[in-house]
This record gives C-alpha cells, structure tokens and sequence, in this order.
C-alpha cells in the first residue's frame, strides 16, 4: 500500500513538473470565495448568499513553459544584454505561452435550502495560446546548420479567443458523503483566432541542400473587419453576439474519511460555433514546397545563372502564396479542464489540500499540481499558502487572502503570488519575482456576501451530519470559551465523531 | 465600503508600481549562427562542359563515346561562273534594186542570207546551249522610209530548237518583235550557230515601184542569255574559289597552353562536284590556326588534287581525301581552320566534251571528328565574376568552410583556386591555400580508358579567416580551373575515354559562422 501510494506520488510530481497549464491551483480550496465554483460546480462556498458585481472577480494569468525573463538576458557591467542562445539551450522541444483574463460582470450565489447551492455569473473570458517550436528559436538563432541531415519542425501556433459566459449552476447535496454539482454555460464568442492546421518545416540536406515545406489553415472570426477603415466595433456589436456555443460544467465531493474529502470536476467542456466575420489564412503543403539545392550547375556552366536565381525567386512566391479570404463556419472547443483532488483537515479551520488539474486545449495537454494549506482565522481573515507545479516551474509559491468583512468581502489569490514580497523586501522592487515566474496569475475583486456557513458545506465537502438541517431550537449549545457560531460547528463535529 | 475598496485597490497598483523598467531595456543582442547554404549543385556530363554555342556539334559513338564532328561545306560556283553568254546584235540588210515590180499573184521570194553566227566565246567551244533565259528581238525595216514595199522577211534559225515542240525558230517578221529563249536549245558547232534571212514580196495586185538606193534591214539581237546547262569544250581555265573557316572553339581558349593528345581524331576534305569537267583542285592553304600560329594539313593524295567529275548531267562525282597529319594536329589544338583553293579545269586539254548546269557546284566539305579519348594536361578554365558584398559586414563573418561532395566518374582531375582581384582585376588575394585547391578528383580507368571508378572529393574546408575578409574588399572573383586527364596507378598518363553517361554530381555548400550584434 505504502509502495503503490509513492509510486502514485512518484509520478504524479513527473506528471506535474512537465505542466503547462492555465489554471489556479490556489484558488481551488478557498472556501470563502464564492468564486471556487469556476473550479468545481460541486463545491459549495462559505457564504450562503453572494452577490458580485463588475468588480467582484478580475483574473489575469500568464503561462510560459518555456522560459523565463531571465532566460532570455544577461547581464553584465551594468548591461542588460539578451543571451539568445542561452535561452535556446533551455528551451523545451515545445513552449507555450499563454494569456488569460476573466471578468465577472455578474454573480449571485445562494443557497436555496441546506442541500442545494445555486449560481448564476455572466463573465467575460479571453484566452489566449501561442506555441514556439524550439525548432523555430534555434533556427533564429543558431541557424540551419544544426538541422543538417534532418528536420526543423517550425509550425508555430496561435489561439485566441474571446466570449461572454451566461452560466448557470448548481449543487446538490445527495448524502453526507457525496455532493454533486453542474452549471450549463450559454457562450457567446466575440472573436476568434484558430490554427486549424500548421506544419512548416525546413529541412537541411547533408549537402546543405534546403527543403522548405508550409501548410497553413489559419481562421478568425471577429478579427478581419478590425482592419477595415471605418469600421466601428459599436456599431457591429450585434454580429458579434450570433457566435453562439454552449459549455457545461460537472463536478463532485465525496468525503472518503472523516477529515478526507475528494474531489473532481471537469470544466468548460463544450465549444463555440463561429459564424460571423469569418476569414481564413491558408497555404497548401502540397503547393508550398520547394527546394534549393544552390545554382543549378548547368545553369553555372552555361552562363544563365543569374536568369537561374530570378526564376527560382518567382517559383518560391508561386509556391508559397497565402491564399486569404472569407470561409465557412467553424467551430472551437474551449480550453477544457479538468481537476481531481484532496482535502485533509489537519485541524479545526486547518486544511491542507493538493489537487491536479489539467487543461486539454487544440491538441495540448497540460498538467499542474498544487498542494495548499489553508486556515479561516475567524470569519474575518481567511488565507491560504500554496506550492505549485506548473509549466515545467517549481518556484511557485502562491497565496490567497480574503477579508471576509461581511457583506464585503475583498480578496486576492494567485498560484506565484508569495514570492512578491520576498522580491520587495530584498530588491524594492518585482523585477526579481517577474523575471523568474513563469507563472503569474492573480485573482482579486470584491464580492458582496451574507450568511457565514459555520458547518462544513463551507469546507467544500457535504456536511458530516445533517445537523444543519435541524432547527434553531435543536441547535447545541456553545461551549464556554467560543464563539457562538463557531462552538455550534465544533459540536457539530464532535457528535459526528461519536 | 467604497474607501475599502479604494485602498484595495490602491494597494495592487503601488505594488505592481514597484518595477524597475531599466531591467526591460535590453541594451545588445547577439546571435552566433551557423548557416549551412547550398551554393552549386548538378550534375555535369562531359557534353554540359563543352560550349553551349558548339553543343550542336557534340555528338555520342554507339559505344557511348564523345566526340565532336565539326563540317563545314564551302559551296561555289566559281566554275560555272567562268561561263557567261555575251549579247550578240546582227543588221542584215538587203538591196533592193530600182525598179517597178508588177502585180504578184502570190508571194516571192526575192532574196537570202545564210549565215553562221559566232557567240565569240574563248576559250570554250560549246555545243549545246539550253537556255534559261534571254530573247531573241528582231526589227526589219525599209529605207528610205516611205517606200511602198510589201515585204517580209522570214528568220530561219535551224539551231535553235524548241524543247517543247522539238520544232527550230522560223518566223515571218514585217516590223518589230521578239522571240522568247526559256524554250529554246541552241546546238552549236564550236560557239557557232546557223542563220538564215529570206526577204519575201508580198503577193500585190497593183505594180510597186522601188525607188532608188531602197534597202529592206533586218536587226536580229540576241540579249540576256542565260543558261541552265552548256555543253562542249570548255577550254582549260582556273576559277578562283573564295576562302572558308572551320570554327572548333569547343574548348574555348582551355586548350590554349595545354599539353592535348587526341588517340583518334579523324579530318577529311570531301570535294562534290556537279561539274562534268576534269577538274583539279589546289588547296593554297589549308591549316589549323591558334592565337596567330598555324599548322599546315598534309593531304593525301597531296595537294592539288585531281578531284572527280561526273559523266551525266544532273549527276555529281565525289572525292575524299584525308589529313596525313591529324594527330599532330588536333594536338596542336587549333581553334579554327583556314582553307583556300583554287580549281583548275581541263589542265593541259585541247578539246573534250564537258558540260555543266547554271546549278552546278562545286562542295568542298571539311569534317573534323575529335574523338574525346586520349590524355591532356594543364587544361585551363578561367571565369570571372563581379563580387557584390558591401551590403554585407564584414566583421558578422566569424569563419566560413566550403563544403565540397564531388562524385567524379570523368577521367579528369581539377585544381581550383577562386582569386580575389580589386576593380583593375589585380590579384589580391586567393581564397584557397595552396593544399586545398584540389576539389576534383578524376576517376580511375581502365587500360582501354573506361570509368573503373568514380573519384569523391567530400571533405569540408575550412578557409583562412584572413584571406575571407579580403573577399569583403574585393570586386572581382576569377575562378580558375587546372585540369588533367586520369593517370594510371603509376600516375603515368594514359589515354581516358569521355562518354556520355559518365557524370560530374557537384554538390558545393558553404557553412558560414556568423556573429551578429545588434545595439538596441
């Protein structure tokens, strides 16, 4: 038993070292913020009536699997100079790199009776990917030579988009063990960028003889009218609305032990068909392949070399012609994303929690693990200390504090978040956190809730007993030496135990 | 609420505040790439190295040998143009005494002149004639003027036979007109031709008085003959024929200061001649020429030559005759050669019978056939190109390396070095060291000179930085190729064989270190 649970760990941490993913790890076992639903529709928050406004939950993140700032410079007299080919010496075979943001414009969250918590958010997403083939950095950067006798693979890789999400969701309490949860998401895409298909490639011959292939299927919705003159995005706003697409969220808790809750979830599964101001980018592989072997000798001996080069420099702008212009409708899935995790109380209002999660967006699947404690110091202050393992990373030390001063409620929760102030109190400045994090991402706003929840549906799991069913007038007593709220919780606990 | 939500705020601007931007403001940037690039690539056959402009005369041996046919035909008509037949213009009157004729009942004939006209041709002596061309005009008249004389005059030529009807030219002429030649053929008797004028009275029924001194003229001309054949003695006369060039720059100047042995090189002159005269022809130059010297082709049989001639019309007689010399020759390399010639017709005849047609030729054909089989050295290749690099930073050029693949199935080794020249094309620098020049290595062979295996030259060569940076400086670069046919084991010369199959695949790439650095 002890065996295989090293091994899973084993591997579990191989797993998580190569992750590349979009996701807060952090955020995940922050019971107060009702926004924790974005992670599990079955997790329950502490407050059991929430309203969020525009400013209630502004996300940012940035992901590079690749390489950090400073990776890419070195300094030295006083110089920042950039050390390209150091970087490309630490560069993976594959680096992405990955924008995020997120806006809640509306949240209400209540629950409606002691086994079911509904949700209701409108939230404004972007998201955005670009891929790096290290193969394409070397090229810049070492050249061709590197490739003799094989093949550089440069097909980079861009993904956008942007929606609105109308979400609503709920969970549901089915025992004292399992608590299950769901949310169907109304999407509508405002833009879009997709790479359907890219595979470049340039290959080097042993006679240095240089093949240079390219297909290309690049589609946008959205995008292509921004450059026409004149036009008003106000004015068009309608269109943008007809990209229509629908998204569900499933989730679940099932308390194992008694201080041992799972969980699982699966987010944002489902896509968005694009219909409106659709243009594509494209080029044939099968059309756009060439190669130079240099001057044909025939061409050399006889003199017409210079007719030679000017007509391969017309072959290779024949071959190699983007093709560009309206297309038809198509479809994008959303970056889905999926979480299984643990939640262990060590202690009352002391958790400790680790869950891995991954993001499965056009073909990449990206891993991380987060491990976190987590401590409600009263009602007022809860805060949580994380580490995580994303985007071949490990210096992410992350943080969330919230201040529950009910009915405002101001937070902030990121995965990388810990070592800013180690940065300031050493260098007064961040240079030293942003040019070492490859993950930065940062949750903050402002939410508007009531009703403390002092049993454990605010923990995430189901409440161990139904003792929050019972009437004010069969609640225990507080104990002596606690607070009214939190005395009734610990009985609660202590009878579950018996 | 507000106020919190404020300072919150507040708080996360000053702290992402505290950013040094100087740490984003990367000063230089450097990259050290290495470019592998192809330069030259093909395959070349001995046929792609020769000259385009000669390719034409590059021909394959059923055994897949090379060789280069060169011909050249001179065509003249120097002979037949030593025939012309002049105009000739004959008045012939006749008297016709005073007196007063009665009334005739029908025509008399009063008077005649036969007699045998002479072209005045020297020194032939033609007996037949078919013209092509030219007119025979007449005119008769009667002076003075005014006599009323009814007259005729018939124009008999008995020679002159129409080669349609077979019939001869006989006519009744009062007045002007003319006779068309294109028809006729003229039997001669040494240039001399029969002619006869009858005058003839027109039957009359009233009595004509002649007055007088009256004399009835004939003029009879003979104009622009021309002829499409001419028989007879055509005398013993010499045409000069103009001169001709056999161009053979196949090679260009590379065999210029080459040692050249060619195993079966082959030059005939071939003498076609549609004239039926015994002819002699005597080469007053015949040589190869290079760069102002010239060696002389010994014939056989030895200059001049009596040369064949054909015995029907319409037929021609040819005569080969072949260069003693060749070898020697072809290993002097000429790049052209030169003949003039004369033609000497019925030497030392009185009479005979010849003939020829105005189509007659005579074809003095030279075929020079260069089989690409024997041994050569210091053959020189020379080609220069204009070097544009100033756009280039010299300094970005950390070192470079000439990748060199040359898989050689020619029988041919080559020495190349590239020289650098400034803009009066004085010699700089070379680009190669001296151990570094030989980049082609010939096959092997045979004992007959066939490929036994192709040389491979794949090696990388690394070139002196030194003598690279002089490349950004120069404006010119000759690329001078030194080559030598394939020796043996014991590197003593052998006589190669160049056929088509055999292929040069060049494979030539360079492999550049740079260093570029950029001042943001």
């Amino acid at each position: 038993m002890r065996r295989s649970r090293l091994t899973l760990t084993i591997f579990c941490l191989a797993v998580a070292f190569h992750a590349s993913g979009q996701m807060e790890g952090t955020l995940h076992y922050m019971s107060c913020l009702p926004q924790v639903v974005n992670n599990n529709p079955a997790f329950v928050p502490k407050y059991k009536y929430v309203v969020g406004l525009p400013i209630s939950s502004l996300y940012e993140g940035y992901t590079n699997s690749g390489f950090s700032y400073n990776d890419l410079v070195k300094r030295q007299d006083g110089q920042v100079n950039a050390d390209l080919t150091g970087w490309i010496s630490k560069l993976p075979e594959k680096t992405f790199i990955t924008a995020a943001a997120g806006a809640d414009l509306l949240r209400l969250g209540f629950r409606i009776n002691p086994k079911v918590y509904l949700g209701v958010n409108v939230t404004g997403k972007t998201f955005g990917q670009g891929f790096l083939p290290k193969d394409m950095a070397t090229l810049l950067v070492d050249g061709n030579a590197p490739y003799v006798n094989s093949t550089a693979n440069v097909s980079p890789m861009l993904e956008a988009l942007s929606y609105l999400e109308t979400a609503v969701g709920a969970a549901y309490e089915v025992d004292s063990k399992l608590t299950v949860g769901g949310r169907i998401k109304i999407l509508k895409g405002v833009a879009n960028i997709t790479t359907e298909a890219s595979d470049i490639s340039i290959a080097v011959d042993e006679n240095y003889g240089i093949t240079a292939s390219a297909g290309i299927d690049v589609r946008t919705s959205g995008v292509n009218s921004l450059t026409n003159s004149g036009y008003e995005v106000s004015k068009e706003i309608k269109n943008y609305m007809k990209n229509g697409g629908l998204a569900i969220d499933l989730g679940a808790t099932y308390r194992l032990l008694d201080k041992l809750t799972l969980n699982a979830s699966i987010v944002d599964l489902g896509s968005i068909k694009w219909k409106t101001n659709l243009y594509s980018y494209s080029m044939d592989r099968s059309v756009a392949t060439y190669t130079f072997s240099g001057i044909d000798a025939n061409q050399l001996v006889n003199g017409n070399g210079n007719e030679y080069i000017q007509a391969q420099k017309d072959s290779i702008k024949n071959k190699f012609d983007l093709k560009e212009g309206p297309t038809d409708a198509y479809r994008t899935m959303l970056p889905a994303k999926f979480y299984v995790g643990g939640n262990y109380e060590i202690i009352k209002n002391l958790n400790v929690g680790t869950v891995f999660f991954a993001q499965s967006f056009k073909g990449r699947f990206s891993p991380g693990w987060t491990t976190s404690l987590n401590k409600n110091f009263g009602r007022v202050v809860s805060a949580t200390l994380s580490y995580t393992l994303s985007n071949r990373s490990y210096n992410n030390f992350g943080a969330g504090l919230s201040l529950n001063l009910a009915p405002v409620q101001l937070y902030i929760v990121g995965d990388n978040l810990l070592k800013i102030p180690s940065s300031l109190i050493v260098n007064q400045n961040l240079n030293e956190y942003i040019n070492t994090a490859q993950v930065i991402n940062v949750r903050f706003g402002l939410n508007f809730v009531w009703g403390w929840d002092k049993s454990e549906k605010g923990t995430l799991a189901p409440s161990k007993t139904k003792s929050v069913n019972q009437s004010p007038a069969k609640k225990p007593k507080v104990k002596t030496g606690t607070s009214k709220k939190d005395a009734s919780y610990l009985k609660v606990r202590r009878k579950s135990k018996r | 609420m507000m106020q919190r939500l404020f300072l919150w705020l507040l708080g996360l601007s000053v702290l992402f505040s505290c950013v040094n931007e100087d740490d984003y403001t990367i000063d230089a940037a450097e990259i050290n790439p290495t470019l592998a690039l192809p330069l030259v690539s093909g395959s070349l056959s001995v046929q792609d190295l020769i000259k385009s402009t000669d390719s034409v005369y590059v021909k394959v041996y059923p055994d897949d040998l090379v060789y280069l046919s060169y011909s050249q035909t001179l065509k003249t008509q120097g002979i037949r143009d030593l025939f012309d037949v002049p105009d000739k213009v004959l008045n012939r009157s006749f008297f016709v005494p005073q007196a007063t004729i009665p009334p005739l009942t029908k025509d008399l004939r009063s008077d005649s002149i036969s007699e045998l006209v002479d072209f005045g041709l020297s020194p032939e002596q033609l007996s037949e004639i078919s013209f092509s061309g030219g007119q025979v005009t007449y005119n008769t008249s009667v002076s003075p003027p005014g006599a009323n004389l009814k007259y005729e005059v018939n124009i008999s030529l008995p020679d002159f036979i129409s080669k349609t009807t077979g019939k001869p030219i006989n006519i009744n002429a009062n007045g002007a007109g003319s006779i068309l030649l294109s028809d006729y053929l003229v039997k001669l008797n040494k240039n001399k031709f029969n002619m006869k004028l009858v005058l003839v009275f027109k039957k009359n029924t009233a009595p004509t008085v002649i007055g007088p001194n009256t004399f009835v003229n004939v003029k009879l001309s003979f104009l622009g003959m021309d002829f499409s054949y001419i028989k007879g003695f055509f005398g013993d006369q010499v045409a000069s024929l103009p001169s001709d060039t056999v161009e053979v720059g196949a090679f260009g100047t590379a065999l210029d200061d080459a040692n050249v042995s060619f195993a079966d090189p082959k030059i005939n002159l071939v003498v076609i001649n549609d004239n039926g005269v015994p002819c002699e022809v005597d080469f007053k130059k015949l040589e190869g020429q290079k760069n102002g010297q010239s060696i002389n082709l010994v014939l056989n049989p030895a200059n001049p030559i009596s040369i064949a001639y054909p015995t029907t019309l319409g037929q021609s007689a040819t005569t080969t005759v072949s260069v003693t010399n060749v070898k020697q020759v072809m290993s002097f390399a000429p790049n052209k050669f030169y003949y003039q010639m004369d033609a000497r017709i019925n030497k030392g005849l009185a009479s005979g019978v010849n003939f020829l047609a105005d189509t007659s030729k005579l074809r003095v054909k030279m075929n020079v056939e260069v089989p690409l089989y024997g041994q050569a050295s210091d053959i020189n290749l020379l080609d220069t190109l204009k070097l544009d690099l100033t756009n280039l930073d010299q300094s970005s050029v950390n070192n470079a390396s000439l990748k060199v693949k040359v898989t050689n199935e020619l029988p041919l080794n080559a020495s190349i070095q590239f020289y650098l020249t400034d803009e009066k094309y004085q010699v700089i620098d070379s680009l190669l060291l001296p151990d570094q020049t030989n980049l082609i290595k010939g096959s092997t062979v045979t004992s007959s000179g066939d490929l036994q295996a192709p040389g491979v030259y794949d090696q990388l060569v690394p070139l002196d930085k030194s003598r690279l940076d002089k490349v950004f400086s120069s404006q010119y670069i000759i690329v001078r190729a030194r080559m030598n046919t394939s020796t043996d084991a014991s590197g003593a010369a052998v006589d190669v064989k160049f056929k088509s199959k055999y292929k040069m695949a060049i494979n030539l790439g360079l492999l550049a270190y740079l260093k570029i650095t950029a001042k943001l």
